[in-house]
């Protein structure tokens, strides 16, 4: 080393070294834990083909067994239905008349196949220009449900079956209670980080407002708004979206019921 | 050396005066952007379908959250500081910052992009 580079120049070479070894290994351990953590109720996509046309003339799998259980059966239209309503699926296919997403009534002419698999795979993967993939938040059977309701819309036999919803039962939590559920809020400080109705200052703009939460479909993006998911969200944000901004509180799992419970008195 | 130590100041100065730029004031700044076009193109693109969005005809959505107070909110998504170059890319691909999240990817351009957080950003 030349005499030009005092002692400290070698310290601050040092530090900043550390420091950026520290930040790299840091950054490589945050993204492989991320990488490692499979989503949450991702299963493997069925393989259903959306074209009659296949490789080497050779013939399209059989259709799954769900095709033959789920199509035309008024129970499940009526569950579909209403898990339409619930996602707000008319907000683009109006009632199954179209909008910014095409009309169900169509006479069996689906883009993407209206084969009850092909609309099931059309909602499960999402599609071009705007179709969210739905894998992650809407569960297998109820997907399978909202297909059996969409086609039901598409065949004019049917369409009268596909009349009324059956209703969603409101989440609700036992054996919780809503008194305690506020107190704790407000002890733990939520409200500095969201505005919830009917808790004293909490009015924090941090994360979203939990106005309506009760009859919010989607829970921070991720997870359909079940009463396992609410608990599951409070107990450990971090496991489920790891490196978001709720931090994990330790709360005990009464304690969370309560919270719970009381957030699902937000209609 | 003498040199530099004339220098230090100014130099400590120009490094330090971008700091400022830091705060969370940032985002209450209006993006660069057309609010009134942005408001458009939220209710052509149906954005109300699952966002409540103060000021625009019938985003009344409780599939996703409230975009009430988005201006001052401290985060977008829960996963992104609450800068005008966040919001703009999180609107334009949502499905990259957080994979499998409900909001979908609309194909939506940079341009029109700039105006929908032009608008997101007036309110307050």
């Amino acid at each position: 080393m030349s005499s030009r580079h005092g002692p400290r120049d070698s310290r601050l070479f040092t530090y900043v070294s550390i420091g950026l070894v520290a930040g790299v290994a840091a950054f490589v351990a945050q993204q492989s834990l991320a990488e490692g953590t499979p989503p949450p109720n991702v299963q493997k996509p069925l393989n259903v083909p959306v074209s009659p046309l296949f490789p080497n003339g050779g013939a399209a799998p059989p259709p799954p067994t769900q095709v033959k259980q789920y199509e035309g059966n008024p129970t499940y239209i009526a569950a579909g239905h209403a898990i339409f309503d619930h996602y707000n699926c008319s907000g683009c296919h109006f009632h199954g008349a179209g909008g910014m997403g095409p009309a169900f009534y169509n006479d069996g002419h689906f883009i993407y196949g209206g084969r009850l698999d092909q609309i099931y795979a059309s909602i499960y993967q999402g599609r071009p220009n705007g179709m969210p993939s739905w894998a992650q938040i809407i569960p297998q059977q109820e997907i399978w449900e909202i297909a059996a309701y969409v086609k039901a819309l598409s065949e004019p036999s049917q369409q009268s079956a596909a009349g009324s919803p059956l209703p969603l039962p409101t989440p609700a939590i036992s054996g919780g209670n809503v008194e305690n559920g506020a107190a704790l809020i407000t002890k733990n400080g939520c409200g500095s980080c969201h505005e919830i109705p009917g808790i004293h200052n909490a009015t924090g703009t941090v994360g979203p407002p939990l106005t309506h939460i009760a009859g919010r479909a989607v829970i921070a993006g991720v997870m359909p708004n079940t009463p396992d998911n609410m608990t599951a969200w409070i107990s450990n944000p971090q496991a489920i979206v790891p490196g978001n901004a709720m931090p994990n509180l330790g709360l005990k799992d009464n304690d969370v019921r309560d919270i719970a419970t009381y957030l699902y008195t937000l209609r | 050396m003498q040199r530099l130590t004339f220098f230090a100041p100014f130099l400590a100065l120009v490094l330090v005066v971008p700091l400022s730029a830091c705060d969370r004031g940032q985002a209450t700044i209006a993006a660069n952007g057309d609010a009134h076009h942005g408001a458009k193109i939220i209710r052509q693109l149906g954005c109300g379908n699952c966002h409540t969005i103060p000021g625009v005809a019938d985003a009344r959505g409780n599939v996703g959250p409230p975009l009430t107070r988005i201006a001052d909110r401290a985060f977008i998504a829960g996963v992104l500081p609450n800068t005008p170059e966040n919001m703009r890319a999180w609107i334009r691909a949502p499905q990259t910052i957080v994979p499998g999240n409900a909001m979908p990817d609309m194909g939506i351009d940079e341009a029109d992009a700039r105006d929908i957080a032009a608008y997101l950003y007036t309110l307050h």
